[in-house]
């Protein structure tokens, strides 16, 4: 069997079998995921290790008169990588949640959700066309919903299951009339062939942009970018192993994945621009706003959302080799961050308030040593492999003339407070005085084989790939990698984080009490505010929608729909129930009446057959 | 070796053996064979019948439902394994058969086996329903007599190889023919026994006869009659149109109220014969010959499937009305499932075989330019969700009555899964069916 057949078939066959076999026996669905898992990540690495030239298999999934709609495979570099991620990751992140989802009872609910939206990431990554490519985006939306509503029975969970199929599929109805007008103006879905004639110039141009920016609309909905970033924070509202899969390291980057898989094609048009400055602005709003909130998940999301906009930054200021690259560190790193954030959850019983711990340092101090490397991998300090990709995407931004400005100062700014935010919360988990002190001694050290060991790994991954950052970039892009660089910009970096280290150090660790003091002043209490609702983005769409959707269009749809459709449907059962009493006479049960029938039926279609043919 | 002496030779042999479970095992051993004979290209092998790849797609799915069909039948239908390998052998000899006499006479054949097949009577409302469609039966093997005596006496040649004709006389000769064999179609006015023929035998026969028998006559009469039909003027091609239109009508209208969920069965069944003539009055599209086959291929398994699921959760849980259906997803979920699948795609939804089959239909009708037509066949699905959809309702969002649990046999079950996988299959994979033809 081709690891092509295994990484399109098996998560499918699995999440059916983890399902079934779950239901018989609760662990045998972790079994059956986990088995699934291994044979997924290997048939990435065969493909990897045998990697010489692109893979393209053409299909068709039926050709109807004309319309032809292809259903094709094509790996390249770009692919094998976002699959080592979507099954690496995949694999450590099942077997992360043995242990993290051991004690739920709907275990085969779980880890079929989990192996169906493996199945989508994969075939979102080794899609040749954007039929396939649309077909794996639309089955992770739905897998994320499911997953993030997995406990579905409480409120908070599933509204916000609710509110991610709901923004997402904003950014979907995009994509969707993208495939339109893909069809309709350029005659192909093929996206090798779009990145082709895009580069000899045969796309009309305004065409182009406008299906550029379509497909980019999408991306801001999956990735989570300004201004559909809400629904990020509120899925944090599912399990931990969820938003470190999904919401952290796979399906967020799809949005990226779509624009650096078209990227001749952006690159021909104004989009890239347009892709640099919404990232940069979201990278700032992730990037303060993760810096006051008081659940850990939160923080991350945040995060999440502002170095996902690093990753579209490099993408927009022409530097696909930065953008990916940083996409690929960030996905190992963040999910180091997540899970860590899980087993810290995990031992704590799922209290997720950073400000009821303090001190965990001494009880979990392999994890606070884990979670350290992927803060500083996070914060860009070398030489973790944060700090190359963030370096490359700062200073592409800043050699490119039309992002000199805003762009790279937003993106600098939301590059140098990672540290901040990410020390913050890590200074709060691990150091100090222990706030509250049941918690503190309820705490016990987990399992090493399932909690700790793919967190290792995870760092062990996140301080080797440092050293690989020019053959990563040259594997994914094909072409020689040169590290763009600007004079003063890595001894400003250096300066800019360790004041911020500095300052941060002194108000976690010294001066909690003034901490306090500063964040209780009215002034700043409105700061902190804006900052902690994520700029209110949330509430402005939520109004929006209530009071213009809802109130106007929604009611005239409603009005349309209770008095014309709606009374046509249900005069219609007035009619059928009329014909239906009329009809049933002629169905007497008596079988003189049936010969009859056909007698006098075919009597009466001969002649007018006769009458027909007469004329 | 020809695939009629096998599945013939499969048949006169298969009294012999006693035992049932030899009995399954021999049938699913000779459709094995003849699977394999068909895949070396081997057909009937006689004069007057020919295999084409259309046909031998065909041909390969009535394997596979007959194989379905045995794994699913149960020791007191000992007699049934009998005549669904004659059914089958005829079957594979209708499709093939190129001129009006091999024709006629296969299309006999399958009609005696039928009778054959109904005549196992259990109970009085089996016997009634058998009596109904001998008569409905005999009357119409008049008909066609009659219209071969005109067709005759008119000076043609039965041997003809292509049925073409250019007198009034043999035109009105074959349409009499044509509307006798609408009879086994159930196309108004021949339909009124199948409402109580269908609801009335076994469900087990109900799917050998609504599913198999209806589509192979189905497809069999279009290649015959293809010529002919391309022959006929504007009026008479709307007058086939109507036929059309009122079959599937009147089939979806009394389905609508029924109580009884082999009644509602039965009436889409014949709302689906409707459908079928789609094709035949759009026969000057070049799409309306795969419109057929996708139809027949697609509704071969949802409707077998759908009458051998009632048969299960008859036998098992009395379950006879929509009343007793009440809230079977709860207690027996796998089972619900099958026969909700199977409804939707009869429904037609997308991602499932009746849907594509619609769809295809409906582009020939729409291709040869009989717009009012599909416009109504359209609306009719959409009348038919009704039916199929309070099904549904019925199975998942009412109160449970206290009922026990399928315990179902594993080779029931497997012939269940078989046709679940035909629906899927060709409700996803287009390219097999649409490639046919070129």
């Amino acid at each position: 069997m081709s690891s092509v057949t295994i990484l399109l078939f098996w998560p499918f066959i699995g999440a059916v079998a983890a399902f079934i076999l779950g239901k018989a026996n609760k662990k045998m669905a972790f079994w059956a995921a986990e088995i699934v898992g291994i044979a997924l990540f290997a048939a990435s690495l065969m493909l990897w290790i045998n990697y010489t030239v692109p893979i393209s298999i053409d299909y068709t999934w039926f050709t109807f008169g004309e319309t032809a709609l292809p259903f094709g495979i094509y790996i390249d570099g770009l692919s094998i990588v976002m699959l080592l991620i979507a099954t690496g990751l995949g694999l450590l992140d099942i077997h992360f949640a043995h242990d993290y989802m051991g004690e739920d009872n709907d275990q085969a609910r779980y880890y079929a959700k989990v192996l169906f939206f493996i199945g989508g990431m994969i075939l979102l990554v080794i899609a040749k066309d954007m039929i396939g490519m649309f077909v794996g985006w639309e089955f992770m939306g739905l897998a994320s919903y499911l997953l993030i509503s997995f406990w579905h029975t409480k409120s908070a969970p599933a509204n916000a299951g609710m509110q991610a199929f709901l923004y997402t599929r904003f950014g979907d109805v995009f994509i969707f009339a993208a495939i339109g007008l893909l069809l309709y103006f350029v005659g192909t879905l093929d996206l090798v062939e779009i990145n082709t004639m895009a580069k000899e110039g045969s796309i009309d141009h305004s065409v182009a942009l406008v299906i550029a920016l379509f497909i980019f609309v999408g991306a801001i909905g999956k990735s989570g970018q300004f201004p559909l970033y809400p629904w990020l924070m509120n899925a944090m509202e599912g399990p931990t192993t969820v938003s470190a899969l999904i919401h952290g390291a796979t399906m967020v980057n799809s949005g990226i994945y779509i624009v650096a898989r078209l990227f001749d094609f952006y690159a021909s048009t104004e989009a890239l621009l347009v892709v640099a400055n919404v990232a940069a602005l979201s990278a700032f709003i992730g990037a303060t706003s993760a810096l006051v909130q008081r659940e850990i998940k939160k923080v991350l999301a945040y995060s999440t959302m502002s170095h996902l906009s690093l990753a579209f930054v490099g993408l927009g200021v022409g530097s696909l080799a930065a953008g990916m690259t940083h996409l690929m560190n960030h996905a190992v790193f963040k999910a180091l961050l997540f899970l860590a954030a899980g087993a810290v959850i995990f031992a704590a019983h799922h209290t997720k308030d950073l400000w009821r711990f303090g001190g965990l340092g001494k009880k979990l101090t392999l994890i606070a040593a884990v979670m350290a490397i992927g803060g500083l991998s996070l914060s860009g300090i070398p030489p973790f492999s944060g700090f190359f990709s963030k370096d490359a995407v700062l200073a592409s931004a800043m050699v490119n003339p039309d992002t000199q400005g805003l762009v790279s100062v937003l993106a600098t700014i939301a590059g140098l407070l990672s540290i901040a935010y990410i020390g913050r919360v890590w200074l709060l988990l691990f150091t100090g005085k222990p706030r509250d002190e049941a918690l503190y001694e309820s705490v016990k050290k987990p399992s090493f084989l399932w909690i700790t060991l793919p967190l290792v790994i995870m760092a062990l991954i996140t301080l080797g790939l440092g050293l690989y950052q020019s053959e990563a970039a040259e594997f994914i892009t094909g072409e020689p990698y040169v590290q763009p660089h600007v004079d003063g910009l890595l001894i400003g970096l250096f300066i800019g984080l360790g004041l911020l280290a500095l300052i941060v150090f002194g108000l976690y660790y010294k001066g909690l009490k003034l901490t306090e003091k500063i964040s209780n002043h009215p002034f700043l209490k409105i700061f902190h505010q804006l900052l902690f609702n994520g700029y209110y983005v949330e509430y402005m769409i939520t109004w929006f929608s209530k009071n213009i959707i809802v109130a106007s269009v929604a009611k005239a749809a409603t009005w349309i729909d209770l008095h014309i459709i709606d009374a046509i449907v249900n005069g219609s059962v007035g009619l059928t129930q009329a014909l239906f009493k009329r009809l049933k006479v002629t169905q007497t049960g008596l079988i003189g009446d049936y010969a009859g029938m056909m007698v006098a039926g075919l009597a009466a279609l001969t002649i007018l057959m006769i009458l027909m043919e007469g004329a | 070796m020809s695939l009629f002496a096998l599945l013939f030779g499969g048949a006169l042999v298969s009294p012999l053996i006693k035992n049932m479970a030899l009995l399954k095992l021999f049938a699913l051993l000779i459709l094995l064979w003849s699977g394999y004979a068909l895949s070396q290209g081997a057909g009937v092998g006689l004069v007057f019948f020919e295999q084409s790849s259309y046909v031998r797609l065909f041909e390969a799915v009535v394997l596979i439902v007959s194989a379905a069909l045995i794994l699913h039948l149960d020791k007191e239908d000992h007699g049934t394994i009998t005549q669904l390998l004659f059914i089958a052998a005829a079957s594979m000899a209708l499709l093939e058969s190129t001129t009006l006499l091999s024709f006629v006479i296969t299309f006999e054949a399958v009609s005696i086996i039928s009778f054959v097949l109904v005549s196992n009577i259990k109970d009085a409302t089996q016997a009634e329903g058998a009596i109904k469609m001998f008569f409905a039966g005999a009357l119409a093997s008049g008909i066609i007599l009659f219209g071969l005596g005109l067709f005759a006496v008119s000076g043609h040649d039965f041997n003809a190889s292509a049925l073409s004709v250019d007198d009034t006389f043999g035109m009105i000769a074959l349409f009499i023919i044509l509307i006798g064999i609408f009879y086994k179609l159930t196309i108004f006015p021949m339909h009124t026994w199948a409402a109580d023929t269908y609801a009335q035998v076994s469900h087990t026969n109900a799917a050998i006869l609504s599913a198999i028998v209806k589509t192979v006559v189905a497809l069999a009469t279009f290649k015959i009659f293809m010529p002919f039909l391309a022959q006929l003027g504007e009026m008479p091609i709307y007058l086939l149109a109507a036929l059309a239109v009122i079959t599937m009508t009147l089939g979806n209208i009394l389905a609508l109220y029924q109580k009884s969920i082999a009644r509602i069965l039965a009436y889409s069944s014949i709302a689906h014969a409707g459908y079928m003539l789609i094709p035949f009055a759009a026969v000057a599209s070049t799409y309306a010959p795969t419109g057929l086959l996708y139809i027949a291929v697609a509704y071969i398994f949802m409707q077998s499937a759908v009458f051998l699921v009632l048969e299960i959760l008859r036998k098992e849980l009395e379950i006879k009305t929509l009343d007793d259906l009440k809230g079977l997803g709860q207690k027996n979920p796998l089972y619900a499932l099958l026969f909700t699948v199977q409804l939707f795609s009869l429904a037609g939804i997308p991602l499932l075989a009746g849907f594509i089959a619609k769809a295809v239909a409906f582009y020939a009708g729409v291709d040869a330019g009989l717009w009012p037509l599909i416009m109504i066949a359209l609306l009719n699905s959409a009348l038919s969700v009704g039916y199929y959809a309070w099904i549904v309702k019925h199975i998942y969002f009412d109160e449970a009555q206290t009922k026990g649990v399928i315990t179902g046999r594993f080779t029931a079950l497997l012939g269940q899964l078989i046709l679940l996988g035909g629906t899927i299959y060709f409700g996803v994979i287009a390219a097999d069916i649409f490639g046919v033809l070129s």
